[in-house]
């Protein structure tokens, strides 16, 4: 993905070369994508019979792209008289103009094509680089001049349709203009591309594959990012690099807003581009990061998640009544149910989030219709963690996979090394792993709170605290490595410690599980060498048998994680921890072009003078983008008691001084300010 | 209001218990719910099939209020009247 240009909206997205062409193959992942299917996976560009050679690109938006390329004579030396710029903006498909000027004393002519074809593949099938169409593929060329590629598969039909605004010769493959220019003459097209999503099949015979035009939707895109940024809180602050770091993050929350078209409004997608999709985990987390920002996301997390509430015990999709979904496709392989995504459901955080997340939003927003009307859905959840989450019934939640397909871990260190002992050894199923725990008892914790203030059942509020204090006490005394000081990964099937020292004990803390006298021990390995890499803590301590500074979740450093484990550590009093980290990741994302990706290498920053790339991160990712939002809140220590905002600064020597304005809340608009103080 | 085709079949009455009937008068239908057969109206009905996985073959379209066809659907797999039926006559 590093040669690689992307502009997205939500569940739409192009991912072209810097030449701008759309040339798929397994190891290159192009294509116009929508609802988990590739639109277009072929789209070159040559005039003369060359590809035109790339001289800059400018990525004006999240959702449009310049491509300035130039018609190359030479190979090492370019000696041009041709430039060629490509715009294109991502909605409903693309529109891509295409301008050619000549700077030649002499008329030309130019061959100008632009060859176009798709595979209609699932985005599983391009992940695991194997596209096995059953459908068929076809292509027409309509009498008005439009191209219009379509795959049909039973009832599920998709359809690209590609039409130009000056005449073009048009064939199945694509589009060719003969262009005379005189000098400094300018030529010019505009193509639209259009993807239909989900075209009905109620009436074959009057199906009708080409969508509606696509109006010119940068306008409108642009006035919605506009709105949306200037709905935010203002940022000032004595650290330069920090607006923009703000900014981007804002900006690529933006870019991850996903329409269902079902429930008003926009809830975060995971991440670019394998994750442009609903995940349970994913989204609550991210909402739970931008609830002091933007709190129409939690609102739309909330609700789409518990119209999807899982009602069925299914072990194909891993679900059980009352359970949150993990992810949502809407491609083929869903569609047949060669994948279980329709929704999945294997994900045992969620759930728990999902409660969080609740208490959370009515806090900040005191919104109680929206909690009124989902209070079946949290007694449902509540129900799942204490019958069908706590499978054994020894008090806590474990997972193990229903479907042999499904997810093995079902945490949020999902690969499948991930839960491992000190000694590298793999544990056994099924896995209790410690969040999971921390979660239930924050969950039952704020339920309890809605119970009493929202839903008038202080019997109900009263069970939950006593539960939790149960929870509490219990996990205290079996998930604690003593000999080591901090608290076990989890417990495995036959509920042994798994003894690795992970980040996990970070959102321990974050969830208020740990005894106070505990606390300490687990702040200090937070920030010992094995854990804290200087840029970030590490998933996995370098101490431990399994740790890979480069291992998706044994050793990389996770911006959300640290995220979580700064405002933990803020929760317990250590202050000064937390605004290490919070240091360390805006130091790490002004490395990373202001934004941070879903993860990088664990490598010691007394190693490198920069934190490394993770290769296959996603970027842009939401629980990534939503880090410096939760960072900013530990910072200042900003919370809400439901009526008013307070605050209580723990702010950075390096970073100086932050305010940050009209703060949303049940107040109206609230500011916070926060300064460090300087040691003498 | 349900819909085979374009032929209307009915319509889902609601009660504020949650109590579910299939009513000849189709007026005033907050939602309307187009299947491609009679055995995926019962599927449905029945709480048997997945309403995404039926919707993204074709099988369905739902116009109106969306979000509020979509729990009824669900909500038939959570508890459905025919359910029991169905599973009586081996369906």
């Amino acid at each position: 993905m590093l040669d690689s240009v992307s502009i997205l909206d939500g569940n739409q997205f192009v991912v072209s070369n810097r030449q701008g062409d759309l040339d798929a193959a397994p190891d290159r992942t192009h294509g116009l994508f929508l609802d988990d299917t590739r639109f277009l996976s072929r789209w070159v560009l040559t005039i003369n019979g060359v590809r035109p050679t790339v001289l800059s690109v400018d990525e004006t938006a999240y959702y449009q792209v310049q491509h300035f390329l130039a018609l190359a004579t030479g190979t090492t030396y370019i000696d041009s008289h041709v430039t060629v710029i490509r715009r294109r903006a991502v909605g409903g498909g693309f529109r891509e103009t295409l301008s050619v000027i000549n700077h030649d004393a002499a008329a030309i002519d130019l061959d100008i094509r632009i060859e176009a074809e798709s595979d209609f593949a699932d985005l599983f099938e391009i992940k695991n680089k194997s596209v096995k169409k059953q459908g068929t593929i076809s292509r027409r060329v309509d009498r008005d001049g439009e191209l219009t590629l379509a795959y049909e598969r039973e009832g599920f039909r998709r359809g690209t349709c590609i039409l130009s605004s000056s005449p073009a010769e048009i064939n199945e493959t694509g589009l060719r203009f003969r262009v005379h220019l005189e000098p400094q003459a300018l030529w010019s097209t505009e193509l639209e591309v259009r993807a239909t999503g989900r075209p009905s099949a109620i009436s074959a015979n009057q199906v009708d594959l080409r969508p509606p035009p696509i109006c010119n939707q940068t306008p409108h895109m642009a006035e919605d990012l506009k709105r949306w940024l200037s709905d935010a809180p203002k940022l000032t602050t004595s650290w330069p690099p920090l607006p923009a770091i703000y900014g981007r993050s804002l900006v690529d929350l933006a870019a991850l807003r996903f329409r269902s078209g079902v429930i008003p409004g926009a809830l975060p997608a995971a991440g670019l581009p394998w994750f442009m999709a609903i995940f349970g985990r994913d989204s609550l987390i991210t909402s739970f990061q931008a609830l002091p920002f933007a709190p129409e996301l939690a609102h739309t997390t909330l609700s789409s998640l518990a119209l999807l509430q899982s009602r069925k015990d299914e072990p194909f999709r891993d679900a059980e009544p009352g359970k949150i979904l993990h992810e949502l496709r809407l491609g083929e392989l869903t569609a047949f149910e060669q994948s279980p995504h329709s929704p999945y459901y294997g994900s045992a955080d969620a759930t728990p989030l999902f409660l969080i997340l609740l208490e959370e939003y009515e806090r900040w927003t005191g919104d109680r219709a929206l909690l009124r009307s989902l209070e079946r859905e949290a007694r449902a959840a509540v129900r799942w963690i204490d019958k069908y989450g706590d499978g054994d019934g020894d008090g806590y939640i474990e997972y193990e996979r229903r479907n042999p397909a499904g997810l093995e871990n079902q945490c949020w260190k999902d690969s499948w090394d991930a839960i491992v002992f000190a000694d590298g050894s793999m544990s056994s199923t099924p896995r209790a792993t410690c969040e999971l725990q921390g979660y239930a008892y924050d969950a039952k914790l704020r339920t309890a709170r809605l119970a009493r203030d929202v839903w008038g059942d202080a019997a109900w509020a009263d069970v939950l605290e006593k539960q939790a204090a149960l929870l509490k006490k219990r996990f205290n005394e079996d998930f604690w490595v003593a000999e080591r000081g901090f608290f076990a990964l989890g417990l495995d099937g036959q509920k042994r410690k798994i003894d690795s020292l992970t980040s996990n004990i970070g959102h321990l803390l974050w969830s208020g599980i740990v005894d106070d006298d505990k606390a300490q021990a687990c702040a200090e390995h937070l920030m010992s060498d094995a854990l804290f890499s200087g840029w970030g803590v590490r998933t996995m301590a370098a101490s431990e048998g399994g740790y890979n500074p480069i291992g998706y979740h044994v050793g990389t450093v996770w911006p959300h994680d640290n995220s979580i484990i700064a405002w933990g550590l803020r929760r317990y009093g250590f202050r000064e921890e937390a605004a290490r980290i919070s240091q360390a990741m805006l130091e790490a994302a002004q490395i990373f072009g202001n934004h941070l990706p879903e993860a990088f290498a664990g490598y010691g920053r007394e190693e490198t003078k920069f934190p490394v790339e993770y290769p296959t991160a996603c970027m842009p990712q939401a629980w990534a983008a939503g880090t410096p939002l939760l960072l900013l809140r530990t910072m200042l220590g900003i919370e809400s008691d439901g009526s008013r905002l307070l605050t209580d600064p723990a702010v950075p020597e390096a970073i100086g001084q932050i305010t940050l304005l009209d703060i949303p809340g049940p107040w109206g608009r609230g500011d916070a300010f926060g300064r460090a103080r300087t040691s003498q | 209001m349900l819909k085979v085709g374009d032929k209307p079949v009915g319509a889902l009455e609601i009660d504020s218990d949650g109590a579910t009937s299939v009513v000849a008068d189709t007026s005033g239908a907050a939602a309307t719910i187009t299947v491609n057969s009679e055995d995926t109206l019962t599927g449905l009905l029945r709480g048997h099939l997945p309403p995404i996985v039926m919707e993204l073959r074709g099988r369905t379209r739902i116009a109106g209020d969306a979000r509020f066809a979509l729990q009824v659907l669900y909500g038939l797999q959570a508890g459905s009247p025919w359910a029991a039926t169905a599973e009586s006559r081996g369906a």
